[in-house]
């Protein structure tokens, strides 16, 4: 039995504790941030400079498509890979918990630690380098740090660990029955795979692809430490911090910041357009 | 945490599909599944070979002596350890991180609860809506709000102090604890509360003697929760931390970042000073919530 109660009067009061520190540490300076954008250092005028600046200046808008370039593959290389483990551990496995658990396992380092862990991996004398030299694969090393591609395989290593987390979980969920069904109706495994199984996750995968793409093009750590902020990896949150810490100007910090937000939405809308045109509903109806 | 569900009553599918019983492979399914198979475990393998090769290389290169070229390091020492230890002050930072995050995550769990508790039992139009809306700081890229903040807290006077750190960290703290408090909030049975309160409980008793003794392991989940959230948060306490008032991983962060002319040993020690408490702090989570699970099962 659950009763539900209407909320009264006073029940609101309680709100007060965890809505003021929100309101005024979360929603003041986002619509303090956007009125900031449309201003100039030390003065109180409207006007579009900030945005001018950026779209003119090749210093600010580069870091769109260096972003881009940079996220967009990088997210899916970590789909296909985050996919394909989760996809194979699905159902019961021997071995399937230490397997999440070590695919997951970046996400509580968090961002530095990585870092220096691809620092010390893929550097020159590394352990990658040094096993693919005595295998005799490759002559020289790889140079994988401090460019684009130490960066890359950052986010490879969280984003696929981010993933992997959220699949497990949305592959938990789809009746095992539905797969059985199929099979014993005599699809072939492949069959199965794109006729039931796909379908069903489908939106699931897309939104936390989004998510995770979302969540990436506001990389920033891997960009400074395994990167090269000077030019390649030159992302959003980079020239942002530039702005802030070096020049002083957050005006035009925060306007590198909502040009961020805006590019994230859009790429979130692009997303979304495709997830809505195959939707055909939710996967764990049937248990 | 990720709610892990068992693969419920029929996860054996795998047996009669591979079995002799009732489906028949053709020779090209079968190929093309050993395939899928090899192609699946060469993946596994090579990433987990990677983040395993990762964490140990930062391990051992923080903790070997002379290492170029070689497959181990010539031998082990502590020295680098202490050096980086010692040289980046990280006793200290750790001491003032741990103060700043202890002190925002009660804070936090204190502001959460009653809004918890009404979200929990009470109907009111747009519930959802102000669900999603706690839902919104960490959803959103925090640089949206961390610049703004930064230039605000900076304007009076609580950048690079104690205080606004600790405040800056509610906005991580108060929207997680309501996220991760509500699911324990409902699944606590109203009856209780009604027999109390037939029985002369005050509202405050209510609270202190019936919600708060049922909520414990919740509040012991979330609290973890925030306090690693918080101990990771980043790009805010960058913005607006000093140079005496900073948390252990911007610090780390900061030297990093300007390391050119520093030993590699080093730096691998001072990600290490990193990456312990973190490990701990994860163990003691992973076993907190299996213990509640336990607990909750019975």
């Amino acid at each position: 039995m659950n009763r539900v109660v209407f909320a009264r009067k006073r029940d609101y009061l309680f709100f007060l504790p965890s809505l003021v520190p929100l309101l005024l540490l979360f929603v003041y300076p986002l619509l303090k941030g956007l009125v900031m954008t449309f201003q100039e250092t030390g003065s109180s005028g409207l006007t579009l400079h900030n945005y001018i600046e950026f779209f003119t200046n090749p210093r600010y808008y580069d870091t769109i498509f260096r972003t881009l370039y940079l996220v967009i593959p990088a997210t899916i290389i970590e789909l296909i890979i985050a996919f394909g483990i989760t996809y194979f551990i699905r159902g019961k496995m021997r071995g399937k918990g230490i397997i999440a658990g070590l695919t997951i396992f970046p996400l509580t380092l968090g961002s530095i630690i990585i870092d220096m862990g691809i620092i010390s991996f893929f550097k020159p004398t590394g352990w990658f380098n040094t096993v693919l030299i005595n295998i005799g694969l490759i002559d020289e090393p790889f140079k994988l740090v401090y460019n684009y591609w130490g960066t890359f395989l950052a986010l490879i290593i969280l984003g696929v660990a981010f993933m992997a987390s959220n699949f497990v979980g949305i592959m938990d969920y789809i009746d095992p029955n539905l797969e059985q069904a199929a099979r014993s109706l005599g699809a072939s495994r492949w069959i199965t795979f794109k006729r039931v199984y796909f379908p069903l996750i489908r939106s699931n995968v897309l939104t936390v692809f989004a998510l995770n793409l979302i969540m990436q093009i506001g990389v920033y750590s891997s960009a400074v430490i395994v990167g090269n902020p000077a030019s390649e990896t030159r992302t959003f949150v980079v020239v942002a911090f530039e702005e802030a810490m070096r020049n002083f100007n957050y005006n035009m910090a925060n306007t590198v910041a909502i040009v961020m937000g805006i590019t994230q939405i859009v790429i979130l809308g692009i997303v979304f357009a495709i997830r809505k045109r195959g939707y055909i509903g939710s996967a764990s109806t049937f248990k | 945490m990720k709610t892990k569900k068992t693969v419920s009553e029929n996860g054996n599918y795998h047996a009669p599909v591979q079995g002799k019983t009732f489906i028949k492979n053709s020779i090209k399914e079968i190929v093309f599944y050993r395939g899928y198979q090899t192609v699946s475990w060469i993946l596994i393998i090579a990433f987990l070979a990677v983040v395993l090769g990762m964490t140990v290389s930062v391990i051992l290169n923080a903790f070997g002596e002379e290492w170029y070229g070689t497959f181990l390091p010539q031998g082990f020492t502590l020295e680098w350890f202490i050096n980086a230890w010692n040289a980046y002050e990280v006793g200290e930072y750790f001491k003032i991180t741990m103060q700043i995050v202890f002190i925002a995550t009660v804070i936090s769990l204190i502001l959460s609860i009653p809004s918890v508790y009404i979200l929990a039992r009470r109907n009111f139009p747009f519930k959802q809506a102000l669900i999603s809306f706690f839902q919104l700081p960490f959803t959103l890229p925090d640089l949206l709000y961390a610049i703004p903040v930064a230039s605000i807290f900076y304007s009076i006077g609580l950048a690079e102090t104690m205080t606004g750190l600790i405040i800056v960290n509610l906005i991580v703290g108060v929207p997680f604890s309501v996220f991760i408090l509500l699911p324990y909030m409902e699944s606590i049975d109203p009856r209780l509360e009604y027999a109390a309160e037939s029985l002369g409980a005050t509202k405050f008793q209510l609270f202190r003697r019936i919600i708060i003794p049922q909520i414990v392991p919740g509040i012991t989940a979330s609290a973890i929760n925030i306090f690693i959230r918080m101990f990771n948060t980043f790009t805010i306490i960058l913005l607006i931390s000093g140079p005496k008032t900073q948390t252990l991983n911007v610090m780390v962060f900061s030297v990093l970042q300007g390391s050119g002319s520093q030993p590699p040993a080093m730096l691998n020690s001072l990600a290490l000073t990193l990456m312990i408490p973190l490990l701990f702090f994860s163990f003691i989570s992973l076993w907190v919530s299996s213990y509640t699970q336990r607990r909750l099962g019975k």
